[in-house]
């Protein structure tokens, strides 16, 4: 199996089926709401990464439904793509922890000039 | 079918025809959600997204350069996980097209290549007006080597099976495929019924 390279998109993608199933429109309206708005999936982006997921074995199809005369198809992430989730989640914890000790430094922006101890 | 989903069908063309197979009615829906209630086209965002992640699709599966010309020329066997992306290949209505263009492009490269490499033929094989002919003349022989219109049925049952599919098989013929096929599906579910014990006829 190739290396899969976990990029935002589909790390915000992981996230939303890891508690519960959803299918397509669900995961781009959860994704907006977990990014705060900020990443609006496109439909070929989104089944882009989840193609990527499904080799991956960090998602699965998990079952389908017919609404409103429409074929919907759910999925989930799998204990493999639940722990992938965690890891990335803990790597940019760690990348977010030293972001901070760099800015509190001497040229650091986040306390003002004089008011060091 | 609304003016929507023809709408999203025709972006999703972007994509092979086993991944529309397997999850294009999903993508469909999606898009349909997405350009909302009443919408009679497909967000152009979301079209242009779908070509992308169709084509970057096709990109990935694709064998590389020197498998693909053997597989293209000599039908020489591709690596197991090549199998569903020589199924698209053998089923895809261009493909007789597809192997006459890439006919003509070698020929018209053995000239150029030749023409390079002896100078003095240079006059002969490029600027003159019969070169064209002659280059249309020896693709035919190339796609008469190739055979085009049985290579797919050969290749399908070399490197996929020794059944063939419908599309594969000669105009009087298909009606069997579609018999083979039923009495196929039939006997599954004979088995489904009576358990693994069960029998049932084996097609």
């Amino acid at each position: 199996m190739t290396s899969f390279r976990m990029t935002q998109q589909a790390y915000l993608i992981l996230l939303t089926l890891v508690d519960e199933r959803q299918h397509g429109y669900g995961v781009i309206k959860q994704v907006a709401e977990l990014s705060g708005g900020d990443v609006t999936l496109a439909a070929g982006t989104l089944y882009g990464n989840l193609d990527r997921l499904l080799a991956a074995g960090m998602v699965a199809a998990d079952g389908e439904e017919i609404v409103d005369g429409r074929l919907r198809r759910y999925y989930r992430a799998t204990d493999l793509g639940a722990q992938a989730a965690q890891a990335e989640t803990e790597n940019l914890a760690r990348l977010a922890a030293r972001a901070q000790r760099v800015l509190d430094g001497p040229r650091g922006l986040s306390r003002p000039v004089l008011g060091g101890a | 079918m609304t003016t929507a989903e023809r709408s999203a069908r025709l972006w999703l063309r972007a994509y092979p025809r086993r991944w529309r197979y397997a999850y294009g009615e999903d993508l469909v829906g999606t898009l349909l959600d997405l350009a909302g209630p009443g919408a009679r086209t497909v967000r152009v965002r979301d079209g242009v997204s779908v070509v992308r992640a169709g084509w970057s699709l096709r990109w990935r599966e694709h064998p590389p350069l020197l498998p693909w010309l053997g597989y293209r020329f000599f039908e020489m066997r591709l690596p197991a996980r090549y199998r569903y992306w020589v199924m698209d290949d053998l089923l895809d209505r261009f493909y007789t097209a597809r192997i006459a263009a890439i006919s003509f492009v070698t020929v018209a490269a053995l000239f150029v290549m030749l023409s390079a490499a002896v100078p003095s033929l240079e006059p002969v094989l490029i600027p003159d007006s019969w070169d064209l002919p002659v280059m249309l003349g020896l693709t035919v022989v190339l796609l008469a080597v190739l055979q085009p219109r049985v290579a797919p049925r050969r290749v399908w049952r070399r490197q996929i099976s020794t059944w063939l599919p419908r599309e594969l098989r000669p105009r009087s013929e298909r009606w069997k495929a579609d018999v083979e096929l039923a009495q196929y599906r039939a006997a599954l579910r004979a088995d489904g019924e009576a358990g693994p014990a069960g029998g049932g006829a084996h097609v």
